[in-house]
């Protein structure tokens, strides 16, 4: 059965084709073993099954395990939570499982930029406001990297509009709460909820290194995607929620000459001017002199969701999902082409389905005509699926993660 | 200073016992006030004595048990410690080197030992010997340091082992290594005393001789004494079985005695139908334990979240479909599912410290809001009583509590149309208590 257009309502027909066919649960058995099977077996994985129905603590002894209760319920999503030392499903029901290990992981998702974005908003993402996914990435990434010397990391789209990355090393696996709390506050710059206009504070005389490193990362994108092609300061009332991230005594100074000029990049022009002119004067005040710096953070430093990352029991999406709004599948990418990637082009389910089916009907073609001129035996070369669709690219990046991992 | 590495050794009388927990909280007490000159006379507490390491060694245990008081331990030996170190000559901060590296290697030599412990042990081996280098000790105490950023002599520490100092980005990092300056060496061994208390206590959990020592008279007593002193930092919630009785139906009137955190998560619910989950967590504790049954709080919700979310909410679940996840979820709240916990709404405390992301609701708005948002919001809620108003706005920076505390006062007073000053005996940690106590006051009346 194929359809062109994704279709909420055909999922339970694709989802079991595609957990039978698609799913790439050999890789994904092998990255959740981490070379033990016994490791695996004590990894809770729960499943979403139609009909909201949530089946937490679930737990499989083996691979044949994983992949026959897939096939059977063809969840509609996978989550991955911690190894536990018992097997999560054998736990009995008043005890309270110990977690020894998990993955750390962040979360970024748009929505958390509708105060800032102003292509798309809520559910709906673009390649425009892509821009941000894609500048978090590489920040988030490099940091940790070199702040935390962290090697094995997975980065997946979540489904719909926004973006997952799993560390997956050793010692970072074995972390407790505390630390991870002090990796996500390390990581997160920006704060303090909705009622708070401005979410960036630098005070004192320098900014701490891997703020730097991350404002030269923004800096090759900032005046072209956020000033320009967002547009953040092309309205009146953009203009508006900009400049109440300035302290109320120096807004006066910036407000008329960025009132003066039309274009969003003419403004922003207009509100360095402004400040490298007050600077000169001493009118700025010792704890506003990074003021440029934070504007530029508040914009376009990664807005992490921290709760995700603070606890090791917490339960997170697992790649190769279908989203089941959208029909696109969590595709691993690769950080280096991010800005590449493009949310729009991402494999749908029923996209992959049809290529699996076209190349089905193409080798039996194939085989009838060769059957009928030559009487030769025919080699059957076995090829995987996926690798017949478009989700051969992310099966490879995937792997391309696996291989280190299991090297070490 | 000490590391209290190693436990107090033989035998001391219960009189005695116990005054080393009396003394041990009245250090705590002097220097929650900032009265630290008054510690030094606290007789049971020179550095390392048998009778210092009998306190801070019971205290230990009482936290591995209570898991809030174990907030406050931390806190307050942290601080104990930067206390001593700050006193220190150069003799003084040789000789703690020298007994630290010490037990230390003794530690190390001792058998079964856990890996986590292990690595610290091993850490303050490498720290104190390189601290006891005499270029070392002489550059950082003789030399003139007037320059903070100083790198002459780095220390590197694997992160993991001295991680509250990446919460406010303190330090730099270099590939899992915090780089310390020669400066930081105060805050640096603060920070290790801290992942060192945080594993001795986890590997408390293995250990047979805590569960025999906690099931002793004499160490209840004692824990009781010191819990009954602690006993404000505690979040103590009223549940549901307090027999209260709210009535759903009167939320939307009876919501202007709602503390303002309570009242903003409600207004945003209003508004967009929905609140994201950390929000709906909290809002729904708030509502169980100011009295709204199982069954009000299902249908509160059905009610909220069969509407069309409005675009700019942040879930886009709704009843129809996710009804299940949604019961379970309140249920697991009213301790009816899961682990049955009886869940309590969280402190002020809470509130006030927690890191809030961009665009989040919850937290403590006297904290977390911006001036112009608070007065806005404080404006609408107390027509004409400005100047209360800009009071609050001050006192908020230094104090959200007291802030909050003038709001509850105002509140009363608009809402029983009087002026008359409310007394200071209401006092509330939680959000339910603030309600609650505001909700007596006024029947009072």
């Amino acid at each position: 059965m194929s359809t062109s257009e994704f279709n909420e309502e055909h999922l339970p027909d694709l989802l079991p084709l595609y957990y039978k066919r698609l799913f790439p649960h050999l890789s994904f058995y092998r990255w959740l073993s981490y070379g033990n099977a016994a490791v695996f077996a004590r990894r809770e994985i729960s499943f979403t099954l139609f009909g909201d129905i949530y089946i937490r603590f679930q737990s499989f002894d083996t691979h044949e395990d994983f992949v026959n209760e897939l096939q059977k319920k063809y969840p509609v999503k996978i989550d991955l939570g911690a190894v536990y030392y018992t097997k999560p499903k054998d736990r009995s029901p008043v005890s309270v499982l110990q977690p020894v290990e998990k993955e750390i992981v962040f979360d970024i998702d748009m929505t958390d930029y509708d105060d800032i974005r102003t292509c798309c908003s809520g559910a709906d993402v673009c390649t425009k406001c892509w821009k941000f996914m894609a500048i978090a990435c590489k920040i988030l990434d490099t940091a940790l990297r070199e702040d935390f010397g962290y090697e094995h990391i997975l980065w997946v789209f979540s489904g719909r509009r926004g973006i997952h990355c799993w560390i997956a090393d050793d010692e970072a696996r074995k972390l407790d709460d505390n630390v991870r709390s002090a990796i996500a506050e390390y990581l997160q710059v920006i704060r303090g909820g909705a009622n708070k206009m401005k979410k960036v504070e630098l005070p004192g005389d320098r900014i701490h290194a891997s703020l730097v490193r991350a404002l030269s990362i923004i800096d090759k994108y900032f005046v072209d995607c956020v000033i320009k092609e967002q547009d953040v300061l092309g309205t009146d009332e953009r203009l508006s929620n900009f400049l109440s991230i300035i302290d109320e005594d120096l807004r006066s100074f910036f407000r008329t000459p960025m009132k003066n000029v039309g274009t969003s990049l003419e403004r922003w022009n207009a509100f360095e001017e402004t400040f490298v002119h007050l600077l000169h004067k001493n009118q700025i005040p010792r704890n506003l002199k990074n003021l440029r710096e934070e504007i530029k953070l508040q914009y376009s430093y990664p807005r992490l969701d921290i709760n995700v990352t603070k606890g090791v029991n917490h339960l997170l999406k697992a790649p190769f999902c279908v989203h089941p709004k959208s029909g696109k599948v969590s595709v691993p990418f690769n950080p280096k082409m991010v800005d590449n990637f493009n949310p729009n082009t991402v494999p749908t389910i029923n996209l992959l389905i049809d290529e699996i089916n076209s190349y089905d009907e193409k080798t039996k073609e194939q085989e009838k005509s060769l059957n009928e001129t030559d009487d030769s035996v025919i080699q059957k070369i076995k090829i995987k699926d996926y690798k017949k669709t478009s989700l051969l690219k992310a099966v490879s990046i995937f792997e391309e993660f696996l291989r280190p991992l299991e090297k070490g | 200073m000490s590391f209290y590495l190693k436990p107090p050794r033989g035998l001391v009388n219960l009189h005695t016992f116990q005054d080393c927990v009396e003394q041990r909280l009245k250090c705590y007490e002097n220097i929650f006030h900032g009265n630290e000159e008054k510690i030094s006379s606290l007789v049971y507490l020179v550095e390392d004595s048998p009778l210092d390491r009998t306190g801070h060694y019971l205290f230990r245990l009482l936290s591995y048990f209570n898991t809030s008081f174990r907030y406050v331990f931390l806190e307050n030996e942290k601080k104990l410690l930067l206390l001593r170190l700050n006193c220190y000559h150069l003799e003084d901060v040789k000789y703690f080197l020298k007994r630290t590296l010490k037990h230390s290697r003794e530690c190390l030599n001792e058998k079964s030992i856990h890996e986590t412990v292990k690595h610290i042990y091993s850490l303050l081996v490498y720290l104190c010997s390189c601290m006891l280098r005499r270029d070392y000790l002489n550059h950082v105490f003789m030399d003139d340091h007037s320059d903070s950023d100083c790198e002459r002599f780095q220390l590197k520490v694997p992160f993991h082992l001295c991680a509250s100092l990446l919460f406010h980005r303190e330090v730099n990092l270099n590939r899992g290594y915090v780089v310390i300056k020669c400066l930081e060496w105060k805050k640096l061994l603060v920070s290790v005393f801290e992942t060192f208390l945080r594993t001795a206590i986890k590997e408390m959990r293995y250990s047979r001789n805590v569960q025999l020592v906690a099931s002793d008279d004499r160490i209840k007593n004692v824990f009781k004494v010191i819990e009954n002193r602690w006993r404000k930092t505690e979040s103590c919630g009223e549940g549901s079985s307090n027999g209260i009785r709210f009535n759903v139906s009167n939320i939307d009137a009876e919501s202007i005695i709602f503390p303002l955190c309570m009242l903003n998560l409600y207004k945003v619910l209003q508004r967009t139908n929905r609140l994201s989950h950390n929000e709906r967590f909290d809002f729904s504790l708030f509502m169980k334990g100011i009295g709204i049954s199982l069954s009000d709080a299902v249908r509160f919700w059905e009610n909220a979240y069969s509407k069309q979310h409005s675009a700019c909410s942040k879930c886009s679940h709704d009843w129809k479909n996710n009804e299940k996840r949604y019961i379970y979820g309140i249920r697991h709240l009213y301790g009816l599912e899961g682990s049955r916990k009886d869940y309590k709404v969280r402190s002020c405390n809470y509130f006030q410290e927690k890191t809030l992301s961009a665009m989040e609701d919850g937290g403590c708005p006297f904290r977390h809001f911006d001036d112009d948002n608070l007065r806005r919001i404080l404006k609408n809620l107390l027509p004409n009583k400005e100047d209360e108003v800009e009071v609050m706005i001050y006192e908020r920076k230094e104090h959200p509590g007291l802030s909050c505390k003038l709001f509850q006062e105002n509140v009363f007073q608009i809402v029983t149309n009087s002026t008359t000053e409310v007394a200071c005996d209401t006092n509330f940690n939680d959000p339910v208590q603030y309600y609650l106590s505001l909700k007596r006051l006024i029947c009072k009346q």
